[in-house]
């Protein structure tokens, strides 16, 4: 078997793809109201401690992937139970992605087409960009970045006309609290979702890009998730949290003379590409771990089950958008904890430890 | 092998066009009806009555665009739309429809259905115009009166969109609307829509404007309050300043200026013995372009002299104005408190649960420069010979 290797600009843009994705249509920090905007700078923030731990592991094992490590640091059957637990993982945050874009699809644009029509749409893509491997999501991820940041900037120059500034201010009028909370859902959801790419990032060319990967692919996409929030709060004011999907309503009021306007849904394509990169590599996580765990040669032979599984299971994961709105912003957050922050400083611990026995049993051997 | 392949692949090219053709509701524009225009009233017991104004463009050789009206009844907005269906046949489309028009009683009772079935539909768009009938009814506006165009919709449109050189009535677009509804400290305005006779037509006339309090209706004011409305909102594009002669000694002719430029700020301080005060300053830029006198208005005493009337009159005005809503209405459709709030969040925070009290007895410090930038075509006045 062929060893996969991606570039590091390759997987900057995934990576930057993949924090932006459904972010970008569902909105974030509700809570904060008009100040969400600095719960987004508050989660980049809080992100940065915890990037730092998954850039730390991928380099202390160069090459190898998340289940690996696991396997490696945890012992065989330790290493497994928790590989269970990050395969369940990118496998919901995969089916609850597609079924975010399908309820989009559904709300927005095609009310009366059952919603299982776009999410098969979706996921059959996936499932082909993931058997294709890890190469080619990341050079998708190159070719489509610079289109989705050209579509976003036009339409940040062109909404200009709709900003009233007087609905940002006045500034933490409601105290720290609820932009707190606000930032670590933030933080939860999108930053910490990198964790995942501990499963992707073994194809990386060298020790330290994890590092420059993970921090400037946070900051980038932390930057335009910060801009885009305070381009809705600009235009939409208090009716921000009252809203599903709060960058489409705040496009769809861009009328630019009599002609350019209804260009709301040319830009929810950025959405399409953003939900279709992070759905994949959810998607190619879980498939290699299964992979890993029934110790089969290779994992595409299984992609196009698990994929098939995740668009069903995203049918069936909500009952309607108000119960994907409650868990995305109440439960989630909560919920995620353990895998993105909980685990991995465990690992990073049990690592280190492994790491150091290993070279001092090294220097031992040698003398 | 090589034919099963094939046959796979037969069966790929089959099926894709069955996947990526998701047209689950495929509808023909001319089994559209695209609606342009509604009007609300209130039915029989408690029910919305709805018509719509319906684009009818038939094509081929000498296409023509006409308009039709609609009336329907229902528990709910939404359900007075969909009985539509059993009169015009067609399902109503609603993605280019400009203007909503509310009747008066509805104001009253509260519109709030009205506002929330807009935004939340995802067909309906959220910019178009809001307008209250001064009438009883909003549905004669549509259906009684001339038209210019062929869709009268269109009409009140432009008639909307040209107030930026009139300044009688104030834009509010149904999302505008909807943001003044949840934000505190400040009132909604509506523009005011009527029925005018002239020269023996009846057509519809936009001036003025309604004024909310919550949801709901509370009163009307007039075109030229609306201007002084406007200038405290900043949101003057256009219109007139006029000076009139009051038959004082020394009186100024009647001047018409021209606004072309105006910027109001408004700052809350907080006096020493802790009431509120709104400071609020207008800057206007104008030109001269009608004098009604042979008076030299034009050379620099006679222009700081009539730049200081102007200053003076719009000065009353707007004193005036905010004196009438204090004490008649109580609501504050200039959006002091939403300005308190967002200079000093803290003092809004202890003021907010009374603020409609204190609205009322608000002070005002009004300063009001206007600079005349030029006189037109004509350097001088006419002169008047014998």
């Amino acid at each position: 078997m062929r060893k996969e290797q991606i570039t590091d600009k390759e997987a900057i843009c995934t990576l930057i793809i993949f924090i932006m994705g459904s972010t970008l249509i569902l909105g974030v920090g509700g809570e904060a109201k008009n100040d969400a905007w600095i719960a987004g700078i508050l989660g980049i923030v809080m992100a940065i401690p915890i990037i730092l731990v998954y850039s730390r592991i991928l380099s202390l094992f160069p090459g190898k992937d998340l289940y690996e490590i696991l396997s490696i640091t945890l012992g065989k059957i330790l290493g497994k139970v928790i590989a269970v637990l990050y395969i369940w993982y990118a496998f919901h945050l995969g089916a609850l992605v597609i079924r975010n874009f399908g309820e989009f699809v559904n709300i927005v644009a095609m009310p009366e087409t059952p919603i299982f029509v776009p999410m098969i749409c979706l996921g059959l893509v996936g499932i082909i960009a993931v058997r294709s491997g890890v190469e080619v999501i990341g050079r998708l991820s190159a070719y489509m970045l610079p289109a989705i940041l050209f579509i976003i900037a036009v339409v940040q120059i062109l909404v200009i006309p709709r900003f009233d500034p007087s609905h940002i201010k006045p500034i933490l009028a409601n105290g720290l609290g609820p932009v707190l909370k606000g930032g670590f859902s933030l933080f939860s959801f999108p930053f910490a979702e990198t964790v995942l790419f501990i499963g992707v990032f073994f194809s990386l060319k060298t020790k330290k890009s994890s590092y420059k990967v993970y921090f400037f692919a946070t900051i980038f996409a932390g930057a335009i998730i910060v801009f885009i929030t305070l381009r809705n709060i600009a235009v939409l004011g208090g009716l921000l949290g009252n809203l599903h999907f709060p960058s489409h309503v705040a496009v769809s009021r861009i009328s630019i003379g009599e002609f350019l306007q209804r260009i709301e849904v040319a830009v929810a394509i950025v959405f399409v590409f953003g939900v279709f990169i992070k759905s994949s590599v959810c998607l190619f996580v879980a498939c290699k771990g299964i992979g890993r765990l029934f110790n089969l040669n290779d994992y595409r032979t299984i992609v196009i089950q698990t994929g098939l599984l995740m668009i069903y299971f995203s049918y069936t994961v909500y009952d309607s958008a108000m119960e994907m709105r409650y868990w995305a912003f109440k439960v989630y957050a909560y919920y995620a904890f353990p895998f993105q922050v909980i685990i991995p400083i465990l690992l990073l611990v049990a690592a280190e430890i492994k790491v150091r026995k290993r070279k001092i049993s090294i220097a031992a051997g040698r003398e | 092998m090589k034919t099963i392949r094939m046959i796979l692949l037969a069966l790929l090219v089959f099926i894709i066009p069955l996947i990526t053709a998701s047209c689950w509701n495929y509808r023909e524009i001319d089994k559209l009806g695209v609606v342009a225009g509604v009007a609300i009233d209130r039915g029989k017991d408690g029910k919305y009555k709805i018509t719509v104004e319906i684009v009818e463009v038939s094509g081929g050789k000498d296409s023509k665009t006409e308009s039709r009206i609609i009336t329907a009844e229902g528990k709910t907005i939404f359900d007075a739309v969909r009985n539509g269906i059993s009169l015009s046949g067609k399902r109503l489309y609603w993605s280019h429809t400009k203007v909503v028009i509310i009747s008066r009683q509805l104001a009253v009772d509260g519109v709030i259905q009205v506002l929330d079935w807009f935004n939340r539909d995802a067909e309906t768009r959220a910019d178009f115009h809001i307008l209250v009938s001064k009438g009883e009814s909003a549905k004669e506006v549509l259906e009684i009166g001339e038209k210019n165009e062929d869709v009268k919709s269109f009409d009140l449109e432009y008639m909307i969109e040209n107030q930026r050189s009139l300044s009688k009535a104030p834009q509010t677009e149904i999302w505008e609307f909807t943001n003044e509804l949840a934000a505190q400290g400040v009132a909604a305005v509506v523009p005011a829509i009527e029925l005018y006779k002239t020269n023996g037509k009846v057509v519809p006339r936009i001036m003025g404007t309604a004024i909310f309090k919550e949801d709901k209706l509370l009163g009307f004011i007039d075109g030229e309050e609306t201007k002084d409305m406007l200038f405290i909102q900043n949101e003057i594009k256009g219109g007139l300043l006029i000076e009139q002669e009051d038959g004082a000694e020394d009186a100024m002719p009647s001047v018409s200026l021209e606004v072309f430029n105006s910027k109001t700020k408004v700052e809350p301080t907080i006096l020493q013995d802790g009431s509120i005060q709104m400071n609020i300053n207008t800057e206007t830029i104008v030109a001269i372009d009608e004098i009604g006198g042979s008076e030299n208005v034009i050379d620099e005493e006679g222009r700081k002299k009539l730049e200081q009337s102007a200053e003076e009159t719009l000065k009353t005005r707007i004193e005036s104005l905010i004196k009438k809503v204090q004490s008649e209405y109580g609501a504050d459709i200039f959006g002091f408190g939403a300005k308190l709030r967002e200079d000093k969040p803290k003092v809004w925070a202890g003021v907010e649960n009374r603020w409609e009290d204190i609205f009322k007895n608000l002070q005002v410090k009004v300063t009001t420069k206007v600079h005349i930038r030029n006189s037109a075509m004509m350097a001088k006045p006419l002169e008047v010979g014998d």
